[in-house]
């Protein structure tokens, strides 16, 4: 069994399942979804994940942004029929396109390195637009991010909406645009810049930058329902 | 506001949290190595589970 394989197999979609959406309670449609959901990118999987078989870059990042992304995968597929093959290689097309925008924002650190507004603002905002070309018509702003991140991962952060409503970035429901992205990046900056001398021996130590260590800090306070997780724990199996 | 071992220990704590509970669905180290050492044909998702 490949690592991706066994990644596919271990997901557990339930932890993404919203009780309080009508259509996501009632166990047969649950069922029902999440089985199209994971056949279909099981078959992406089978079909283009071999050896020197496939360079697109949006194929690389597909296990990440799906699984890091499900409830957004989640409602594409409860909104029409979604070819992931598809959106993934013309994802990936637009990506290479970008290569020297991610070149050049991969050689900086967000913590030391100026934040460059303008052409942060329109890498942002190219990236989204595509994302909602490719989805369902709606603004992508924490797919934007995590395609923004995974290509300058010591530059650009990670965020999703419960992060960014408890840090105070957003109110609830209020959507993180390009420019609440920015301040995102600005207020990330100066705070992070108070523990400058731990920064370089954490990211050295776990092999990730800090941007990527925060986000973990702020998922498991804020957005991963960690009561799913206590039945891992297995008390009563 | 967390002092600097505060910050510190909150990372470490994150960490092994997320890597017992979310570790095993990580594919954030799938797509690093992907990107990092030339897309597919050398990702780590092509590699047998030892």
């Amino acid at each position: 069994m490949t690592v991706i394989n066994k990644l596919l197999e271990d997901f557990d979609c339930d932890v993404f399942r919203n009780f309080k959406d009508a259509y996501e309670r009632n166990d047969k449609n649950w069922k029902s979804l999440k089985n199209t959901i994971i056949n279909q990118f099981g078959r992406l999987v089978e079909n283009n994940f071999k050896i020197g078989w496939n360079k697109n870059v949006g194929l690389a990042v597909a296990p990440y942004l799906f699984m890091w992304n499900f409830q957004r995968f989640k409602e594409y597929f409860k909104a029409k029929k979604i070819d992931l093959e598809f959106y993934f290689k013309r994802l990936g097309v637009f990506l290479e396109g970008k290569t020297s925008e991610f070149e050049f924002f991969r050689e900086k650190k967000l913590v030391s390195d100026q934040i460059d507004h303008k052409k942060t603002k329109k890498l942002f905002e190219q990236i989204n637009d595509k994302l909602k070309e490719l989805g369902i018509g709606h603004n992508e702003p924490v797919g934007t991010a995590k395609l923004l991140h995974i290509f300058a991962p010591y530059y650009f952060p990670l965020i999703d909406n419960s992060e960014a409503q408890a840090v105070g970035l957003v109110a609830y429901g209020e959507p993180i645009t390009s420019n609440l992205y920015l301040k995102w990046m600005v207020k990330l900056k100066e705070w992070l810049q108070k523990y400058h001398e731990q920064i370089g021996k954490l990211e050295k130590e776990h092999n990730f930058s800090i941007l990527k260590l925060v986000d973990e800090g702020l998922y498991i306070m804020s957005t991963i329902k960690q009561k799913a997780r206590v039945a891992e724990l297995g008390l009563y199996r | 506001m967390l002092d600097k071992d505060q910050f510190e220990n909150w990372i470490k704590a994150s960490h092994m949290l997320f890597e017992i509970f979310e570790g095993q669905y990580d594919a954030y180290p799938l797509a690093k190595n992907g990107f990092k050492n030339g897309y597919l044909s050398e990702n780590l998702m092509l590699k047998k589970m030892t």
